[in-house]
């Protein structure tokens, strides 16, 4: 492999983490995000079944790109990553069903968010597999970063735990917005702006 | 023309892929989803009867669990089957390590309704908490002794419940007593 084309592969995967991450950048389907984060735990989850399904449709979507007329693409893409959603869904139930649980209808709603969709219009339907497959990673870390970052400090703040574990002294009286619907908006919007304080600072060309 | 032809035959392809992997994640999956399901309605009735023990292990098939709190044991879990007034009743128990029941929970009855299936009403099943080996019998079969209030009309499987929870702890602790576990 070429130095160049290394390279490249290389901004493709690193830029999802922060410069074009989904949920501070993007900022498309931010409802799984906002639902899920109640808790460390329930955050990574949902990162880690986001990431496989961003993965595997942005691979399949690169490799029939060339085959699939742009008149039906839409309903091929939505095929491909409802296939993939419905995987992990049974694997969810089957393997690990506590957290199945506790993630209840939003792994199946992964189909409807639209940074899969959006990935797969916008990128893998006009890239090679190898660059798709850098994207999707770099995507599903970037996604999984923050909404874990998100969970903890609503768990954290909200009710005194992290991952679990209580961190907070016993007397602490949880915060208890932060783990209601208004929370995850709040947290989203400090991290939004911190982000945004970060990328002027260290990125500005 | 072509297109069409095309986009169809894509679509179907496509459709047709999809559906044979998600065939394939069924058929591999159904077993572990439907034992966790069932695992998990078993667990729930569990933890429900012995107040929130965390750990149950099955020492008699079926039969007897013993529980386990953060490691500790916190008692027994009983599962018994007796005739009521139509029929079998299973019911499930718990005790504490001191032999007092925690929980009753009635898993399957034909009782009469509204009379004998009562005996799944929080107020009848409460009353049996907290309760010692000699206060489980009814207080008009044993007004010194008995603690629980049999159901108005639905005497004979308040007796029923009753009894077969006594005879089951009995047997246990005549069991346990002979060292013969």
């Amino acid at each position: 492999m070429s130095q160049t084309s290394f390279r490249s592969l290389l901004k493709e995967l690193t830029k999802g983490f922060l410069k074009e991450n989904p949920i501070l950048v993007i900022m498309l389907g931010l409802c799984a995000t906002l639902a899920c984060s109640t808790s460390a735990t329930d955050a990574f989850g949902m990162g880690l079944a986001f990431s496989f399904v961003m993965l595997g449709s942005n691979i399949v979507v690169a490799t029939i790109r060339k085959l699939v007329p742009s008149q039906v693409r839409i309903p091929v893409f939505i095929i491909v990553i409802s296939t993939f959603v419905t995987i992990v869904d049974y694997s969810l139930k089957a393997y690990f069903p506590a957290l199945s649980q506790s993630l209840g209808v939003f792994v199946p709603l992964i189909v409807v968010n639209c940074i899969v969709m959006g990935r797969a219009e916008a990128f893998s339907s006009k890239n090679a597999v190898m660059a798709s497959l850098m994207d999707g990673i770099g995507m599903g870390i970037g996604f999984t970063l923050i909404i874990t970052v998100i969970g903890m400090i609503r768990e954290a703040i909200g009710n005194g735990t992290l991952f679990g574990h209580q961190v907070m002294s016993p007397q602490y009286q949880p915060f208890l917005i932060l783990i209601l619907p208004p929370g995850a908006f709040l947290v989203i919007g400090f991290l939004m702006a911190l982000h945004r304080k970060i990328m002027v600072t260290f990125y500005k060309p | 023309m072509r297109d069409f032809v095309k986009m169809i035959s894509v679509l179907f392809i496509v459709c047709g892929l999809a559906a044979g992997s998600l065939a394939l994640v069924n058929a591999v999956t159904k077993e572990p989803i439907a034992s966790n399901e069932k695992r998990q309605r078993d667990t729930a009735a569990l933890r429900e009867v012995s107040a929130d023990a965390d750990e149950f292990k099955n020492v008699v098939p079926d039969r007897v669990w013993e529980t386990l709190r953060n490691g500790q044991k916190a008692g027994h879990i009983f599962l018994t089957q007796v005739q009521g007034y139509s029929g079998p009743i299973t019911l499930m128990f718990g005790t504490d390590s001191d032999g007092a029941v925690t929980g009753l929970r009635v898993l399957s009855h034909t009782e009469t309704p509204g009379l004998g299936a009562k005996i799944t009403t929080a107020k009848f099943r409460d009353q049996f908490k907290n309760k010692r080996l000699e206060q489980l019998i009814l207080k008009k079969d044993d007004p010194a002794e008995g603690q629980i209030d049999a159901i108005a009309g639905a005497t004979i499987s308040s007796r029923a419940v009753t009894k077969t929870m006594r005879s089951t702890l009995e047997s246990f602790n005549k069991e346990k007593a002979g060292g013969n576990k």
